[in-house]
């Protein structure tokens, strides 16, 4: 018996998987295949000379992770590290792993349609500003290939 | 077997080395907007290149070497006037000595030559990146047995039973404890190699500098050939020991006429030593020529623009030998003076965390010291507190710790300084220098923390919160995407979790907090 043909999945029809998160007032849309981890948050090591984007440092089950800042983003760097539940680790561009502070996360689908417009997306009626690893490290100044 | 033919494999594998680096900058040239960097690391290259063939009598190939380097001295003086034929061209130079020197400078047709097989079926060739690894999982071992100890140190109790279960953990512990330290000796012992090579290498350059009609008679003399160093250190090392050496055969030692009107010896002598000196590798290089004239080197440097707003002292003047393009020779050489320079040196010294010195007196002679951290993964250290939050100190740095009272400690100026023994050693206040925790209350307190260093020949105190207790950590290198600074080394996991930064003392002086407290403050004290 010859199997039926299955419709081709058309553009409009597929869909993204982001993670929403949450910082303070803020949120972001980060892609969730560039996500590695996500811990909670039990306070980081900060560094003994300050640097904008850079908040400190992490041990991961005895590995040290770098903190970047996501907050300067949206110009909520002030109280990043008070508010902060979570950790979120992520892998850059060539592979570079950090970490970001995030107050709540939540796992979306969007469908591509959804997403046409760059930057900031109206996600139920609440500004949400789309991010990805390679915009982090280059906002705490990192030179991304 | 000659030291030549001993030294021979190891001479190949550094020239096939220095070539690929040079392919991978020529790839880079074309899309580059700053083409100089990469010439210079071209032409860097191809100067080693020419150095060492001349050493082993690899006539052909320096001599192809010496073409090249002067075509990319050329495109040096005018970046942009090379093309893509330019790059064609020294790309077929540089392919023709590779070929050169896999046929052992034999000109022949036949570009297919492969080196001889090595002879040694005895060892086997492992890659550092595994020695690594297999070190990389014996910290990890002693870390998670650090996290047993400190689960364990929790757990409190009285009875009989829990006193002899702990003897019974104490001793398998203290057990463990050896056993992860032979491994990790053992594994480091795998990367370390003698310095005996090296010094060879640079004797043969002293040799083939000889046979030169030069005017000159050296004579090298090599201490502490059988210290080890780690082979990424020795790798390093290698090209700027033999500019070193080139520098003061060259420059350093007179010709035996001018040490005869000088009342010196007419042999000159180059002193070469390697020695461990606590946490360091110390490589010293010691010619018993001129010396170096400070007033000539400023008044060079300013001839060609260089800063010289900075020169207040004797050793900063000196120090502008450092300079990128500084170079004082009058005429270019086969052996140095193309301008090859200190600055190429010290950048390699630097990229091993490490330091040079220079020390001259004029009419006897210049010395190069050369500090470099021995690698080590578990480290004995010192926790301290300073502002609420804990940073470790290796112990190798520490000359001693003391608590001493409040009113030892004198100010002078925004300068603090410590009475130490009969004199005053300056005082460096880690806290003021340092961040703070958000819910940190620093108490007054009648004693204060201090840990003395060295720092070259001086001996500096430095302030601190609370000396902790002594421990022992494995340090990591800071991830490139973390902040680093000079006095950091790297980083820690406490059997906590928490991360700590490991601090060098010995750079501590360089925070910006303590700018102005220079050497001349500093007692001799110790």
């Amino acid at each position: 018996m010859p199997t039926p043909a299955r419709l081709p999945e058309t553009a409009e029809n597929e869909h993204r998987v982001f993670l929403l998160l949450t910082l303070r007032k803020a949120e972001f849309l980060l892609p969730f295949d560039q996500v590695r981890e996500v811990a909670e948050f039990h306070g980081l090591r900060i560094y003994p000379r300050e640097s904008p984007g850079h908040l400190g440092l992490i041990s991961l089950r005895g590995n040290v992770v770098p903190v970047l800042s996501v907050g300067s983003i949206a110009k909520e760097d002030d109280q990043e590290k008070c508010s902060a539940r979570r950790i979120v680790v992520l892998a850059g561009p060539d592979e570079q792993v950090f970490a970001i502070l995030a107050s709540s996360l939540k796992k979306v689908a969007l469908k591509e349609t959804d997403l046409a417009s760059e930057g900031t997306l109206s996600i139920e009626g609440r500004p949400v500003q789309r991010i990805d690893s390679r915009q982090i490290l280059e906002q705490a100044g990192v030179k991304v290939a | 077997m000659s030291a030549n033919e001993e030294l021979l494999p190891d001479f190949l594998a550094e020239c096939a080395d220095i070539l690929e680096k040079m392919n991978s900058a020529l790839d880079r040239l074309p899309a580059a907007p700053n083409r100089s960097e990469l010439l210079d690391s071209v032409f860097r290259g191809i100067h080693t290149i020419k150095g060492s063939c001349g050493m082993f009598g690899f006539e052909n190939s320096k001599s192809l070497a010496h073409e090249l380097e002067s075509r990319i001295a050329e495109f040096k003086a005018k970046p942009e006037t090379l093309g893509p034929r330019d790059i064609a061209e020294i790309r077929e130079k540089t392919s023709r000595i590779e070929n050169l020197l896999k046929s052992r400078d034999r000109i022949s047709n036949d570009s297919s030559v492969s080196p001889a097989p090595e002879p040694g079926a005895e060892f086997i060739r492992v890659s550092v990146a595994r020695v690594n690894e297999l070190l990389s999982g014996i910290s990890e071992i002693f870390l998670i047995r650090n996290q047993m100890l400190y689960l364990f140190e929790r757990w409190k109790g009285s009875s009989q039973e829990h006193r002899d279960f702990r003897q019974s953990w104490d001793l398998l512990d203290s057990a463990m404890r050896r056993g992860i330290g032979e491994l990790e000796r053992t594994a480091m012992g795998m990367r370390m190699t003698p310095v005996q090579g090296l010094f060879a290498r640079l004797a043969r350059a002293v040799e083939s500098y000889q046979s030169q009609e030069t005017g000159k008679k050296i004579r090298l003399i090599t201490e502490g050939e059988t210290t080890e160093l780690d082979k990424k250190v020795l790798d390093t090392l290698g090209e700027p020991l033999i500019h070193l050496i080139r520098n003061a055969m060259d420059h350093g030692i007179e010709t035996t006429a001018d040490r005869a009107a000088r009342h010196k010896s007419e042999q000159g002598v180059i002193r070469l030593s390697a020695t461990i000196a606590g946490n360091e590798a110390v490589v010293e290089i010691e010619d018993d020529g001129k010396g170096i004239d400070p007033k000539k080197l400023v008044a060079v440097a300013a001839s060609r623009g260089l800063d010289v707003s900075k020169v207040t002292d004797e050793q900063s003047a000196i120090d502008l030998i450092y300079l990128p393009g500084f170079s004082t020779a009058e005429k270019v050489s086969d052996v140095s003076g193309r301008g090859v320079g200190m600055d190429a040196v010290k950048t390699s010294v630097t990229s091993l965390g490490g330091r040079i010195q220079t020390t001259t007196r004029l009419g006897l002679g210049s010395k190069f010291t050369i500090r470099i951290p021995v690698s080590m993964s578990l480290v004995p250290a010192l926790l301290i507190n300073v502002n609420g939050l804990k940073y470790a100190i290796p112990n190798h740095d520490i000359f001693d710790t003391r608590q001493i009272p409040a009113d030892q400690i004198h100010k002078n100026g925004g300068r603090q300084y410590m009475a130490y023994r009969d004199s005053f050693i300056p005082c460096l206040d880690l806290r003021e220098a340092l961040p703070a925790r958000s819910d940190n209350h620093e108490e007054l307190v009648r004693e204060c923390s201090i840990i003395t260093f060295r720092r070259d020949s001086r001996l500096f105190g430095a302030r601190v919160s609370t000396l902790e207790k002594n421990t022992e950590i494995v340090v990591k290198p800071l991830s490139s995407l973390a902040q680093s600074a000079p006095y950091i080394t790297g980083v820690a996991v406490l059997p906590t979790g928490e991360p700590v930064f490991v601090l060098s003392l010995a750079r501590i002086p360089e925070l910006k907090a303590f700018e102005g407290v220079t050497y001349a403050n500093a007692s001799q004290a110790a």
